[in-house]
């Protein structure tokens, strides 16, 4: 095992990876930029070292500098997170020519993985579901539009580099569809860089359901159940769970058997996800490969009981998965809210700024990932992340009731927090019925705001009988 | 856009030390909010941030000072020296060198001046913005 490594993050990921570390007896070293002199990462871990000025491109996407520090400091190997350098294949190449581990699959399955239409055909030849679609990218507009007539409307096309729903277009009609493509291939260009685009089929009102997998480097991967993952506002995730409400355990298996033949078909190691598409008849369909330790990673841990990070050093350091099977089960029920500093009220913008109280929420089963603390100062340079909820029960309906409370308990001032969302969600017939698809946010959201005002009238209301004005 | 909103962005703002914001809000509207203000905390570009300070001393007439930071991350050594308080350098010369795993920077002072303080021991990590010497400037 590793006696020192590097954190090349920040935020609550930083301190999530720090927590293990202490327990294994691993030295940290933190890096940061200047926005960060009082970030809660830079506090608990062994060293710390500023790396450049707020910007990311500065600091937490500043190669040299961050393998200067784990050169410097003597580190073996380096976590980079999520976001950031994580997904970067070039900086996982050149962590392992400077003679670093990267803590983390290798840059080749990273960057396969990437390129969505080669991830796409990789998956079609090792017999992973796809969407229907074209076959690798498409050049031509016609060319493309014979494939959306063959495999019918409504289509997706989408950037062959891309990501977060950048250079990727809906196509309901036929007649739309030149434009389209075009408006799609633009986008591409100027995102990424890269106009390639390749066209998909459309699937109405879909559940994202993913499957986390953990592979060691003697060939053994492990299935650690499935995330649900369909409450998400424009592919943001707000809500995560583990086990689906809509998976049964055969098609648990059958996930899980596809996921594992995924990651063998890239010989992958250390900790990844598969998200895949799910319809109402249980049929589901590849849509990317995250080659990281995802956000929501802690609902898995809680089902699963297994210490993610814990398995990304071990497998990271050579040793063999200590679990047996390709399929763990999950043992009852975790959901995760992320509470992010954005007003729910007013479209989710994001409400940088400094809380003034912060009081967490505790009890058995309750767990917060967070970097947060009273005075900390959520900076507009990065994400607007406050905390990581997490709460576990015996079946779904004790941990959303966990949860609530949980919710309730939270009690943070001076900026505004999307806790009013959570708790509108949790209490929402829908969702506690379990049947629900990605397009539950977008559906609900005028009923939220509804609720919200009328909370309001009732609060001005008592408040008037009260003081008599 | 309501005047409440207004507000909280402008102390959104001001909180983080932004002094524009632009928001595009649908595709015609587009709103520019500008703060003025005089605190925003920057950095100096370039290889050796020598940033000049007035310091008052009630004994001396008033000299400058220029703090000597790096703005790189690695391991620092003294070059030809080892420098101490008092010791004389030269516009231009070389007062140590800053090793990261893929560059040395030469760490220099850009104007003639006596040692007033080492901040640094010879092979210490140094990270950015890590300060190295204070200079009296001549």
């Amino acid at each position: 095992m590793f006696s020192k490594i590097l954190i090349a993050n920040r935020g609550e990921i930083a301190v999530r990876i720090i927590r293990t570390c202490k327990r294994m007896g691993i030295a940290t070293v933190a890096v940061y930029s200047e926005a960060d002199q009082n970030a809660l990462h830079v506090k608990m871990a062994d060293e710390a070292y500023c790396i450049g000025p707020a910007r990311p491109d500065l600091s937490y996407l500043n190669i040299p500098n961050i393998l200067s520090v784990a050169h410097a400091t003597n580190c073996e190997a380096i976590h980079p997170g999520y976001g950031f350098l994580s997904e970067n294949p070039s900086f996982a190449e050149i962590v392992d020519k400077c003679g670093f581990v990267f803590i983390g699959p290798d840059h080749r399955a990273i960057e396969r993985m990437g390129q969505k239409s080669v991830a796409r055909d990789l998956m079609i030849r090792s017999g992973v579901p796809v969407m229907p679609g074209s076959q690798g990218s498409v050049e031509s507009v016609d060319e493309a539009l014979v494939i959306a007539r063959k495999i019918g409307f409504p289509v997706l096309v989408k950037a062959t580099s891309g990501g977060g729903g950048k250079g990727m277009r809906l196509v309901e009609k036929e007649e739309d569809f030149i434009g389209l493509f075009k408006m799609a291939q633009g986008e591409a260009e100027a995102s990424f860089g890269d106009k390639r685009v390749y066209v998909e089929k459309y699937m109405r009102n879909p559940r994202h359901v993913e499957v986390q997998i953990i592979a060691d480097q003697h060939g053994k991967v492990v299935a650690l159940g499935e995330r649900e993952c369909s409450i998400q506002r424009r592919h943001q995730k707000l809500i995560e769970e583990s086990p689906s409400p809509a998976v049964t355990p055969d098609l648990r298996r059958r996930m899980a058997e596809t996921a594992v033949k995924a990651a063998k078909a890239i010989n992958y190691h250390n900790a990844g996800t598969i998200e895949f598409l799910l319809d109402s008849d249980g049929n589901f369909f590849f849509m990317e490969m995250n080659t990281r330790l995802q956000v929501e990673h802690p609902v898995t841990e809680m089902v699963c009981n297994f210490d993610l990070v814990e398995l990304q050093l071990k497998v990271a350091a050579g040793e063999p998965l200590p679990i047996e099977g390709e399929l763990v089960e999950p043992d009852g029920w975790a959901i995760e809210c992320r509470v992010n500093a954005e007003d729910p009220a007013m479209n989710f913008i994001p409400c940088p700024g400094k809380i003034e109280k912060y009081l967490v929420p505790g009890g058995p089963w309750v767990r917060v990932d967070s970097a947060a603390y009273q005075g900390y100062l959520i900076s507009s340079n990065y994400d607007s992340m406050v905390a990581k909820l997490i709460v576990w029960g015996r079946t779904r309906e004790e941990a959303m009731d966990r949860m609530i409370a949980a919710l309730r308990e939270y009690d943070i001032k001076g900026i505004e927090t999307t806790i009013p969302f959570h708790l509108y969600v949790l209490q929402h017939g829908e969702f506690r019925s379990g049947t629900f698809s990605t397009s539950f946010v977008d559906r609900n959201f005028a009923g939220f705001i509804k609720e919200q005002q009328e909370l309001q009238t009732r609060a001005a209301k008592a408040e008037k009988a009260v003081t008599g004005r | 856009m309501e005047a409440n909103q207004i507000k909280k962005l402008y102390q959104a703002m001001s909180e983080n030390g932004f002094s524009t914001l632009e928001l595009e809000l649908g595709k015609k509207n587009r709103v520019r909010l500008t703060l003025e203000q005089t605190s925003a905390t920057e950095m100096i570009p370039g290889d050796v941030l020598a940033q000049l300070a007035e310091v008052e001393d009630s004994e001396t007439p008033a000299n400058t000072q220029v703090e000597i930071r790096s703005d790189k991350v690695g391991t620092f050594t003294f070059s030809d020296r080892k420098l101490k308080a008092g010791d004389r350098i030269k516009k231009g010369e070389t007062l140590g060198l800053v090793k990261g795993i893929s560059f040395q920077d030469r760490i220099k002072c850009s104007l003639d001046g006596i040692i007033h303080k080492v901040e640094v021991e010879d092979g210490a990590v140094v990270d950015y913005g890590r300060l190295l010497f204070l200079v009296n400037i001549d």
